[in-house]
């Protein structure tokens, strides 16, 4: 009795260990611990010895202990009437070309038509995809999705299951063609969806094609700025832009995780039309991209007074289509000449306190050279005024000193006409070579006083105006003699 | 409209109706003629018929009056912004600018009116004048230098006003006027004795 029950346990041990497949079984040493620590026994003791045979047979006489195996084995189908249920692709959707971004729903439809109630089994879906690139298919990251008995439509026998891990196709690093299939898997049956026919009309499928292209970042042109537009070149400047379509790339960012979705940015900077520098930095959709002075020395001495323009270029790097997009060209920065001149006290006066359009009023300002040795340069006289805007006075060329500031005069000059009476007018500077703000002028200062709105310069009674009058009536006298002796002389004689 | 357009619109007025009165006067002169002689004479001959001599002082006096007239005119209503203000002396800034600025402005005053100067006193040789008058001629340039000088005192102080400003307005205008009719009175005289 006690061997029949050994026995007994024995072949029920096996069967379990057959079926869960070729697995090993731990010899436990000495008939110590595990099973046999729980108070001893013989039983046990003849169960860890047939084990232990049973070992060997596998070691020593692999072919008898297959042969062994079989008759353990028990089948778990229990009739031979099964069929194993018809499955497809399912997508309703007509449009086949979508974009990385697009929602999709992939399903998958079984159908159980066969099979009675009593011996339909589980079912088991595994979605598989052929990415573009790929030779073979390989399982989705999806779960595998379990159709139970009883879940079946009454009608139609039919169970309808979206693989709700695939919302879109933004995972694939590679755009294309992509085909995807079902496996399905009863326990007993391994078989594919391939070998239904389609129905596209209803969106089934054998297998599932869809044309796959990419969407590549886009930055929003109207965001993009430099600042400051002029600086020095050692300044920190900073170019800021945005991409296109935030809430789509922060979707993205979040399902497919950072490091995966960010979007290689390009700095691209020009001088005339010549790219100077680039950079590149990773940034994730939804963050603002910025690029600075501190990311990398962009600027040099040497570039001190040049202008500058910058684009950007933006990819996602995905292969098989387009994955890179272009700015339109920005304007800035203009770096600022280096300094060689030091300006200061810009001034004007009038001869006296009346600011007559005629008076000689004085403009002046004081220079110092910024270099290691004296500078010679220009300085052009501007004023401003309604009648007569950014009109050049005079122009002097001098050498600024290193040690102290000289004054430079422009003495007596003569800037309005009777045009500018009862104007404001403003005064500034044009230099050769920049100043301490690396500007080559100086900003416009507005007058002290309007000018006196008087139109005329001189008295009635100045010898000017005397002569003047004098003049005209010898104009109408000399034109009247003229001409009579002309045309009425020799017309009366 | 103020009173220097008014004003300025009386004495254009004036030039107006002498030219009106000539016109009137040349014509009947003609068909009274033609009525007396029983032919038909021509305009022309007509013209030369009429015409008489008054001598060339007072040709010369005369066409000096008239220039002076018109500069006295536009330096009247056109020196300063106050009456047009669109259309003034101030308005050339380089001209004006200018320390002989009057003298150029008048000198382009005269340009431009020096055919309508030098024809005016031709048509005096169709009215039959008197001593009286060829004396009374030499009347209006001493008041026409007097109306230049009133208007350039008023152009000198713009645009500041003095109660000088609107006495030495009145003036200019008034002897501007003055000079005009006496200027005039010669075709006004002879229109009235063709109508008597």
């Amino acid at each position: 009795m006690r061997g029949f029950v050994a026995i007994l346990l024995i072949l029920i041990y096996l069967s379990v260990i057959i079926a869960q497949g070729d697995v090993d079984i731990p010899v436990i040493p000495g008939g110590g611990g595990g099973s046999s620590s729980g108070g001893g026994g013989h039983s046990y003791t003849d169960i860890d010895n047939f084990i232990r045979q049973v070992e060997s047979w596998k070691t020593n006489d692999p072919d008898r202990f297959d042969y062994l195996k079989t008759l353990f084995y028990k089948q778990n189908i229990t009739t031979s009437k099964y069929v194993p249920p018809g499955v497809w692709m399912y997508f309703p959707s007509k449009n086949k070309t979508i974009s990385r971004y697009d929602d999709v729903a992939i399903g998958a439809l079984v159908q159980d038509d066969k099979n009675p109630l009593e011996i339909r089994r589980a079912l088991y879906l595994t979605l598989e995809i052929q990415e573009p690139g790929d030779k073979s298919f390989k399982p989705a990251k999806t779960a595998t999705q379990i159709i139970q008995v009883n879940e079946y439509d009454d009608k139609e026998k039919t169970s309808l299951r979206n693989f709700p891990e695939i919302t879109s196709f933004s995972f694939l690093k590679q755009v294309g063609d992509v085909r995807l299939r079902v496996k399905a898997t009863d326990g007993q049956n391994n078989y594919y969806s391939t070998i239904q026919s389609d129905d596209p009309a209803h969106g089934y499928y054998h297998e599932l094609l869809l044309h796959v292209y990419n969407i590549p970042p886009q930055i929003n042109n109207t965001t993009m700025s430099v600042s400051p537009n002029t600086a020095k070149w050692d300044d920190y400047i900073q170019y800021t832009a945005s991409l296109e379509d935030q809430s789509r790339s922060q979707n993205e960012a979040t399902i497919a995780g950072k490091e995966e979705n960010s979007v290689q940015i390009t700095l691209h900077i020009y001088n005339r039309s010549d790219e100077v520098f680039n950079i590149t930095k990773p940034f994730l959709p939804a963050d603002t991209i910025s690029f600075s002075t501190k990311d990398a020395n962009i600027f040099k001495e040497m570039d001190a007074g040049k202008n500058f323009s910058y684009r950007y270029s933006s990819t996602d790097g995905i292969k098989g289509g387009n994955n890179t997009t272009w700015t339109k060209l920005g304007y800035g920065p203009s770096i600022k000449p280096n300094p060689k001149i030091r300006v200061t006290d810009l001034k004007v006066s009038s001869e006296d306190n009346n600011y007559y359009w005629w008076q000689g009023y004085n403009f002046g300002l004081k220079a110092k050279s910024q270099a290691a040795e004296p500078v010679s340069f220009r300085v052009d006289l501007y004023t401003d005024t309604p009648a007569h805007p950014g009109r050049l006075i005079a122009a002097q060329t001098i050498i600024a000193p290193t040690n102290d500031s000289m004054d430079v005069l422009f003495k007596d000059m003569n800037p309005f006409d009777v045009a500018d009476a009862n104007q404001t007018f403003d005064y500034y500077f044009r230099y050769s070579v920049p100043d301490q703000n690396g500007l080559m002028y100086s900003y416009a200062i507005e007058g002290p006083k309007q000018i006196n709105p008087k139109l005329i310069r001189y008295t009635l009674y100045s010898p000017i105006m005397v002569a003047n009058i004098l003049l005209i009536m010898g104009l109408a006298l000399l034109g009247g003699i003229m001409i009579e002796r002309r045309f009425y002389r020799r017309r009366e004689g | 409209m103020g009173w220097d357009s008014v004003s300025f619109l009386l004495l254009l007025a004036f030039l107006v109706a002498g030219l009106c009165s000539h016109i009137m006067y040349m014509d009947k002169m003609h068909k009274r003629i033609s009525v007396l002689s029983n032919i038909k004479v021509s305009k022309n001959r007509l013209y030369m018929g009429l015409s008489i001599p008054h001598g060339s002082n007072f040709n010369s006096v005369a066409i000096s009056a008239w220039i002076l007239f018109f500069i006295a005119l536009a330096y009247l209503y056109f020196l300063t912004p106050a009456v047009f203000d669109r259309f003034n002396y101030f308005r050339l800034p380089v001209m004006a600018s200018s320390p002989f600025g009057f003298l150029v402005f008048a000198t382009w005053i005269f340009l431009l009116t020096v055919l309508v100067s030098a024809y005016l006193p031709r048509i005096y040789s169709f009215y039959e004048i008197s001593k009286g008058f060829k004396t009374a001629i030499l009347l209006p340039s001493p008041l026409l230098v007097i109306s230049l000088l009133c208007s350039a005192y008023i152009g000198t102080i713009y645009p500041m006003f003095t109660s000088l400003t609107d006495l030495a307005w009145k003036a200019s205008f008034l002897t501007l006027l003055i000079s005009e009719l006496v200027l005039l009175s010669p075709i006004f005289i002879g229109y009235a004795e063709v109508n008597r």
